[in-house]
């Protein structure tokens, strides 16, 4: 028993180590380490990263006092020990039993439960504090087999007119602006994925979700598709490009003005698209109900539904 | 000892109730349609097997793709793949990991944990000559046969087999992504092999509820069959939530109703609430596949550490806590779909709750080996390697469970390797512990030892090493359900990882061979069985032989004890051995009733 | 003895029952919840035929409990005529769905007409099978008994079957009131 406590106190002491430099070491280790996140290079995802590295100290804890148990009484209590006739139903064992997993619970599921909590609905589901903020560049995505559409609103900062600003797997945002999407599927569902931004959310056929982040340095990075599409689900990559204020202003505003030149009011295909929806009325369901076969052209334009249509018709 | 008088009346109406069958003559009743559990349970076995055959076999596939992208597959890739030279192309590797999962859930293990030991053991544990609806039981493994030649079927017609991923999630799974009738038959297929679940099901409930011997209360059952039956109960509930999900979506596929459907296909129905029926089963089901194994886990870390079960009640509760538990934690598969915030947090925490009867479990199993006199027998081996690999794998699920953590985690390969560590190595070592315990009463002959530790080895060393692989590939972020990772540039440096946690598969893929080798010399040429020869004092180690006669009992066993009397001191004065059978009188001892004796 | 082990038994399977109907009804009211309006404009589901129904279903249940105590207290021949008149209830129940699909298909609603055509076809034509399912049980005791056989020795068969019977009858009347009534 003795010498099971003295192994103990020094696994104890070398997670504490372990935990320290896991939290000491700021700086990226490169990204050829298979033993660390992705680079992070959003405002929040040090939210994320925290709670994954301080659950891994105590899950690795707990896994080796798991192995050193075992390992003991494998070796020590073999058959050459006399086994103890006890059932372990005593008022005593069972108050340890209890203890020590209501201990385990409220430490480890805790520390999760409370941060996450707090990461949630302050930071991560609070879409609504993010499209307030008057810098937000909002962007409408839109997922079909196996590519990303994004849609701004230009300079007039309304969407589906002429100057909108319409890409195909190519996402530009500035720095230090939150990022507002509002993302649907034409066809089946998908995942916008953004490892380096610790974040993803789904897009739906016939619904619209919504996600946002925030950028802290500049350069590039995949978008990923993260839900199973279809044979080609693999290759469904795209780019996402954070730039300075001054570069990503200039960006938009040039193709800004070639979309106008080249807007042709009957190309279906290019003219998706929805109101952008705030936070009242994307909270409604997916707005499913009636049959509405023959939508008209303005109709047509705000209804990600009958936008999945045109554009399964491409 | 005995907390329960019983009177002469309740013996006889124990024989009464189960009257002894008369074993039939005829080759068809005997070989084909039996309906003797002991038999239907070898039916499950071998089914089981050939699948988990197969399905193993799809896995190496996976890992030759991801070890060496778009090479030819060496051997049989020229066969399989006979239009891109040999290689895996993209359509024929979707339908290969939706092939792997749905075969490896519901063909393989689902066999051999409940079909296999359900039948077998419920009825010999609790003193029952039969299950209480033998012919219902028959025609659960024909209803289960049919669903499997319907999954082969599948694989047979054009456009190939399911390709929608092992959650069939529409709108994919519908006709607006998977055309042809290969996903359509897979469809049918799960409806039907629910079917034979659900069959299965209804007889163990009852069987546990009417037919234990007298004698045999609750919390006298040994631990596998309040696993196995709170797993049938699960099975009973939820199975039918994933019926209607699959004909709902049948129904969509063939008769062009828009229930699932949205988007393109002009659908005004609603993906996401098939994706509340799936997991509303999906959830459930995981625990029904570990269930079983935390009884044998409980039941077989005593039996092998000559200890009682520490706090056996104690277990218990956890088991039933984690099946009302698992009842209302789906939500935590969807956290990504658009939840609410509120909602979301409820399911975060409802799961995170499943933590605490988990380590209940585990302290109880740590508690029965501390101060134990422990046995390495193989299946003692693997019943530590499913504590071993289950903690791995429960302790990565609470990073899904949360929230925050879960946005980054979800569908990357940590939930692969998460769900592999439960199932594909829990459930999968607990079965074969399992297999190797009690094959000498299936079979009346032993296994060989050392090729089971082989077996054993290679097998622990391999799961661990590819799922503990796929974790890693999943902390950095490697989304799953990819032909080619490597599309992906901050996924580039996995290349060596994929390959070496490839290796290590296939070398568990070989390791295998142990097994297979072991199993057909000791079904033909192993020594002859003992009666007992683990020394353990469960009513058909006690009660029967090895294998056991055709009604099980000749007299049906008056139960006096719980099943984990080891090292009991009064045991050890009065017999001399550091175990007692459930059924053993002890010199003295007095049962409750007076006839006995004169008998 | 025997007896009660089946009836736990079918209790078992009718809970397995009870949860593939409910999920049925989770998906239709999940669609009807997310519905501008119920039935969608242009839309009118028929009333008349279902409430018949409703009373039909509601008079086989009565009747085969009658069937059930006859045969139970001995009266062999009325208890045969009790279970003919549910067999013959449970017909025109098939009969008068198969009439109402009809008029609605003549209306143009059929598989495809969005989430009402889904719903009433797929719910109630799962639900007509089943109703199917206990016809042809009664039938095939009826059977025996035109063969010469005695529907004494059937009596847990016809408990089991009543216990069925009357679970169908429940999942009528939640459709009944789910979707045709309000
Ligand atoms: C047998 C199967 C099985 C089991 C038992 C579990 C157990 C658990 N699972 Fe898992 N899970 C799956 C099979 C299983 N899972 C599958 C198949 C999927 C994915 C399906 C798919 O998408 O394809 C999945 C996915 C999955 C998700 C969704 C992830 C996502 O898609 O984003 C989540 C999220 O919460 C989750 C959580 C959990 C939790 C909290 C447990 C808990 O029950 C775990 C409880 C255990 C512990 C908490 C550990 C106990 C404690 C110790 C080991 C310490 C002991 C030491 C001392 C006491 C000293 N699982
Ligand atoms: C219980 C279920 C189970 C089991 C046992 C396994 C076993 C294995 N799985 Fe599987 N897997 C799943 C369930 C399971 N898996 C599921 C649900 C998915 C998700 C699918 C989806 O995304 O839709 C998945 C997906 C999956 C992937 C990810 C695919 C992707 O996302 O693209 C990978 C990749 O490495 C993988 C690998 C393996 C490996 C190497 C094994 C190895 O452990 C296999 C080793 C076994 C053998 C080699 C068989 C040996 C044969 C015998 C012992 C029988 C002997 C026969 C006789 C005596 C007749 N699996
Ligand atoms: Cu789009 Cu995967
Ligand atoms: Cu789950």
């Amino acid at each position: 028993m003795k010498s099971l406590h003295k192994v103990l106190s020094a696994l104890g002491a070398a997670c504490a180590v372990f935990a320290a430099s896991a939290h000491a070491s700021a700086d990226p280790i490169p990204e050829t380490s298979i033993w660390s996140l992705p680079h992070d290079a959003s405002a929040e995802g040090h939210r994320v990263d925290w709670l994954i590295k301080s659950t891994n100290v105590f899950v690795f804890l707990l896994f080796v006092v798991m192995c050193v148990w075992i390992g003991y009484a494998v070796f020590k209590h073999n058959k050459d020990h006399k086994a103890e006739y006890d059932h372990g139903d005593s008022k005593h064992h069972i108050s340890i039993a209890l203890g020590v997993s209501a201990l385990i619970f409220f430490v480890v599921d805790g520390n999760l439960w409370f941060n996450s909590s707090i990461d949630v609905n302050s930071v991560f589901w609070n879409h609504g504090a993010a499209d307030q903020k008057p810098n937000a560049v909002r962007i409408e995505v839109n997922a079909h087999q196996w590519a990303w559409d994004a849609r701004y609103a230009g300079p007039d900062g309304k969407f589906n007119t002429p100057d909108d600003v319409v890409t195909l797997n190519d996402i530009r945002v500035p720095i230090g602006a939150p990022i507002v999407l509002q993302l649907a599927s034409t066809d089946v569902i998908h995942n916008f994925y953004l490892p380096n931004f610790r974040i993803k959310q789904d897009a739906m056929p016939g619904m619209i979700n919504r996600m946002w982040f925030q950028a802290k340095e500049t350069g590039e990075f995949d978008i990923g598709c993260s839900q199973h599409c279809g044979t080609h689900h693999y290759k469904m990559k795209g780019r996402l490009t954070v730039l300075e204020p001054e570069a990503y202003k200039n960006w938009i505003a040039e193709l800004s003005a070639q979309k106008v030149q080249a807007y042709n009011e009957k190309d279906k295909g290019a003219n998706w698209g929805w109101e952008w929806k705030h936070s009242e009325d994307t909270s409604a369901p997916h707005g499913a109900g009636e049959p509405r076969k023959a939508a008209s052209a303005t109709e047509a334009e705000h209804d990600p539904k009958v936008l999945a249509q045109s554009r399964g018709g491409a | 000892m005995s907390d329960r008088v019983m009177t002469k009346a309740d013996i006889e109406a124990a024989e009464h109730l189960q009257h002894a069958h008369v074993e039939p003559k005829d080759f068809l009743s005997r070989y084909v349609f039996s309906i003797d559990h002991k038999y239907i349970a070898k039916q499950f076995l071998w089914a089981g097997l050939l699948f988990l055959l197969f399905g193993g076999l799809l896995a190496m596939l996976i890992r030759w793709q991801w070890a060496f992208p778009s090479q030819p597959v060496p051997l049989v890739g020229k066969a399989l793949f006979p239009n891109s030279g040999g290689a895996i192309t993209p359509p024929a590797y979707s339908t290969i990991f939706t092939t792997h999962g749905l075969i490896m859930i519901f063909f393989a293990i689902t066999p051999i944990m409940i079909g296999t030991f359900g039948n077998f053991c419920i009825p010999l544990m609790i003193g029952a000559r039969d299950m209480a609806f033998p012919k219902l039981n028959m025609y659960s493994f024909w209803v289960f046969m049919v669903s499997q030649l319907l999954m082969i079927a599948s694989f047979c017609v054009e456009l190939g087999s399911a390709a929608a991923g092992w959650t069939t999630y529409p709108p994919l799974s519908t006709n607006v992504g998977t055309p042809g009738a290969g996903q359509s038959l897979v469809v049918l297929a799960l409806f039907v092999t629910g079917i034979s679940s659900i069959m299965g099901a209804i007889n163990y409930i009852t069987t546990v509820i009417r037919f234990r011997a007298p004698g045999m209360t609750w919390f006298r059952m040994p631990a596998t069959v309040w696993g196995l039956w709170l797993t049938a109960i699960l099975n009973a509930l939820f199975v039918p939530v994933l019926g209607s999900a699959g004909l709902l979506l049948l129904f969509d596929r063939t008769f062009g109703t828009q229930f699932f459907v949205a988007g393109a296909a002009g659908g005004i129905g609603d993906p996401i609430l098939f994706q509340h029926l799936f997991w509303i089963f999906g959830h459930p089901e995981v625990y029904i596949l570990i269930l079983p194994i935390w009884g044998f886990v409980i039941d077989f870390m005593s039996f092998f550490a000559r200890k009682p079960a520490y706090w056996y009640k104690g277990s218990v509760y956890a088991m039933i806590s984690v099946s009302v538990l698992s009842a209302v934690v789906y939500g935590h598969h969807m956290f990504v779909t658009g939840m609410s915030p509120l909602l979301g947090q409820a399911f975060m925490l409802l799961t995170l709750v499943i933590s605490v009867p988990a380590e209940i479990l585990f302290l109880n199993w740590l508690h029965t080996m501390w101060k134990g006199s422990i046995r390495l027998t193989v299946p003692m081996l693997f019943a530590l390697g499913t504590v071993f690999v289950f903690g791995l794998g429960g302790l990565t699920g609470i990073y899904l469970a949360t929230i925050s953590t879960d946005l980054y985690l979800h569908d990357t390969m940590w939930v692969v390797g998460h769900f592999h560590l439960t199932m594909a190595s829990a459930a999968f070592l607990g079965s074969f512990g399992a297999l190797y315990f009690w094959f000498p009463k299936m079979y009346g002959r032993a296994t060989n030892e050392t090729l089971g530790k082989v077996h054993f080895w290679f097998s622990v060393i391999g799961v661990t090493a590819v799922f503990c692989g796929q974790l890693i590939a999943g902390y950095n972020g490697q989304q799953r359900r990819l032909f080619d990772p490597f599309q992906y540039t901050y996924i580039k440096h996995l290349r060596e990882l994929n390959k070496y946690t490839s290796y290590f598969a296939f070398a568990l893929g070989a390791g295998q061979l142990a097994f297979v080798v072991n199993f057909f010399h000791s079904l033909f040429a192993g020594k002859k069985a003992e009666k007992n020869p683990w020394d353990v004092g469960t009513l058909e180690w006690t009660d029967c032989e090895s294998p056991p006669v055709y009604h099980n009992f000749d007299r049906v066993p008056i139960v006096l004890r719980g099943p984990h009397e080891y090292n009991n001191p009064e045991v050890l004065a009065k017999l001399g051995k550091d175990w007692v059978g459930q059924s053993e009188q002890l010199p003295g001892e007095d049962i409750g009733i007076d006839a006995i004796a004169a008998e | 003895m025997r007896e009660n082990t089946g009836a736990i038994g079918m209790m078992v399977a009718l809970c397995a029952w009870a949860m593939m109907f409910a999920s049925l009804l989770f998906v239709y009211l999940g669609l009807r919840a997310q519905a501008k309006s119920w039935p969608p404009p242009g839309i009118e589901l028929p009333l008349l035929v279902p409430a018949v129904n409703t009373v039909v279903m509601l008079a086989s249940s009565v009747t085969l409990t009658r069937g059930l105590e006859r045969l139970r207290s001995g009266s062999r021949l009325q208890s045969i005529r009790w279970v003919v008149a549910t067999f013959a209830l449970g017909v025109a129940f098939v009969v008068l769905q198969i009439a109402l699909w009809r008029s609605l298909w003549l209306d143009g609603i059929n598989f495809t007409t969005g989430v009402v055509g889904a719903v009433v076809y797929a719910l109630t034509i799962l639900h007509a099978a089943h109703v199917l399912g206990g016809v042809l049980v009664l039938g095939y005791l009826l059977a025996l008994v035109v063969r010469g056989g005695q529907l004494q020795r059937r009596v847990g068969t016809l408990r089991f079957c009543a216990m069925y019977w009357h679970f169908v009858d429940a999942v009528w009347l939640v459709m009944f009131v789910g979707m045709f009534l309000i």
